[in-house]
């Protein structure tokens, strides 16, 4: 555990330091590259780590996915660990839905978390479920996973229809620029929304620095009323929304979960108590601005 | 009479392509974005825009007038309404029927811009008629024609996709091509105008 302790502490360390200095293309070298339908997918082995990318240069910090390669089970990105948020809210889902898959980190993690849990996977393009199978051990041939390639908005009006409803929805599409405008909108989220089951939890990744943020908070306070964020201080990268279907428990009802979850997360790297106090519901936007919608969601215009 | 004919083409090449845009963004709820569904939209516009130029052409044999030209106008207006309302409701019902991203989105952009864009590919044609002095100089003015209202197309492109879409609401946008096709419409049927060329006697249906 001490050893296990210390490697945590040794690899966060580094990784953090390979992010604050310039990220230079010198140590990076392209592994594999393949041109999909909807992008260039490049994979980089870069500082220990392998990563996908849709973009050959690294401008501030693109890549869709990470893993170290000499420990893989610990997190790369502040994004993963926010993500592990969610189980603070969830008790033991059975049918989780994740849309974008990219490299299947956050699918592997919550499968391990959560054993007896169905994970539905949708990603639309073939190719990053390819690499997500060869370089980030995504592996759904266990009976637990399955992985839809398509839209994940045309999956989430299907499966509707189908009647499908889920204990736990993570919404993490993104392409090379940011999330597609059609899985912005308030009306996607609203079929979202009507996909989760009474006592379901959505949790979407999306950026906190950008024009669109505050567009975008004000669209899920629109649909869902309040919402946690999950954003470590000073960290102006991702943050993680946390909205439910239900009113959500108050922050303190969380900390015992927190406690709970401590030893279980620490093999991700993950401080859970670092993670509770990360968790905040201010209104941290402009709540007056316009809500996107099918009809007005200049969504890449804005940002 | 050139510069309304030549303003009308201009305006025409421009809404084609207004609307055209709108097209994915109307779509890609039901069927994504993707590559697949641009290309359903861009065949239906093509294949429209074809059989517009045969209907087009065909029309303009038999006296050719800016009345005429105006009731073109008032009809793709008017078809534009429909698809204005519609859209979601056919999007919903082809949806049903197949989510495929191929021939989903071919059914729904075939059953939503067809018509309009039929009727939109009419008015280059007769506007080349219109226009035409001579036989000496009607590749001239035909190469003219689609010089400005390629343009048009051109600037409706770039206007919708950078600056239209970021100000008004899609529906907004349509309605707005709407009401600029019915004033052109209008204005080419209550002040027509007789034909340039000498060879048709036209002074029969002008007042």
């Amino acid at each position: 555990m001490k050893s296990l302790i210390v490697k945590t502490i040794l690899t966060t360390l580094t990784a953090s330091a390979l992010f604050l200095a310039a990220p230079e293309q010198a140590n990076a070298k392209i592994i594999e590259q393949e041109r999909s339908l909807y992008q260039n997918v490049y994979m980089v082995e870069e500082y220990g780590m392998h990563c996908m990318r849709f973009r050959k240069k690294n401008k501030n910090d693109l890549s869709q996915s990470c893993v170290f390669l000499d420990a893989p089970e610990i997190f790369v990105f502040d994004y993963y660990k926010q993500a592990m948020g969610a189980t603070f809210f969830l008790d033991d889902p059975k049918e989780i839905l994740i849309i974008g898959l990219g490299g299947g980190v956050l699918a592997n993690t919550f499968g391990e978390v959560y054993p007896d849990a169905h994970i539905t996977s949708v990603e639309i393009d073939p190719v990053v479920v390819k690499m997500a199978k060869k370089y980030f051990d995504y592996d759904d041939s266990k009976a637990n996973f399955e992985t839809h390639v398509r839209d994940g908005r045309v999956f989430v009006k299907r499966a509707l229809k189908d009647d499908k409803r889920y204990d736990f929805i993570l919404l993490d599409a993104f392409n090379s620029d940011y999330i597609p405008e059609h899985m912005m909108t308030k009306e996607y989220l609203e079929e979202v929304k009507a996909l989760a089951k009474d006592d379901g939890i959505i949790m979407a990744n999306t950026f906190s620095t950008s024009d669109l943020f505050h567009h975008e908070s004000a669209t899920y306070a629109e649909v869902f009323g309040p919402l946690y964020q999950i954003n470590f201080k000073n960290k102006k990268t991702n943050r993680v929304i946390v909205v439910s279907k239900k009113p959500l428990p108050e922050k303190r009802q969380l900390l015992q979960k927190a406690n709970e979850l401590k030893g279980e997360l620490l093999i991700y790297g993950v401080d859970t108590l670092a993670l509770f106090d990360a968790i905040s519901d201010e209104v941290n936007w402009d709540t007056e601005a316009e809500v996107l919608t099918d009809q007005y969601s200049p969504a890449n215009l804005l940002k | 009479m050139q510069i309304l004919i030549l303003t009308c083409a201009f305006l025409c090449g421009f809404l084609i392509m207004t609307i055209e845009l709108l097209g994915g963004k109307i779509l890609s709820p039901y069927f994504g974005g993707s590559v697949y569904v641009w290309g359903s939209i861009i065949t239906v516009f093509m294949l429209a825009l074809s059989v517009g130029y045969l209907f087009g052409g065909k029309l303009s044999l038999n006296n050719p007038n800016t009345r005429k030209y105006g009731i073109i106008f008032m009809l793709a207006a008017l078809s534009v309404v429909p698809l204005t309302l519609g859209h979601e409701a056919v999007s919903e019902w082809v949806f049903d029927v197949t989510d495929d991203p191929r021939y989903g989105s071919l059914l729904a952009s075939t059953v939503l811009f067809l018509i309009p864009s039929i009727i939109l590919g009419m008015v280059a044609p007769y506007s080349v008629r219109l226009l035409v002095r001579t036989a000496h100089s009607s590749g001239q003015t035909a190469g003219f024609l689609y010089f400005v209202s390629t343009l048009g197309s051109a600037g409706g492109t770039l206007a919708t996709s950078f600056y239209l879409v970021l100000w008004f609401k899609i529906d907004h946008i349509l309605y707005g091509s709407a009401l600029i096709l019915f004033t052109l419409g209008l204005i080419a049927f209550f002040f027509p105008q007789p034909p340039l060329s000498a060879t048709v006697n036209s002074n029969e249906n002008i007042e």
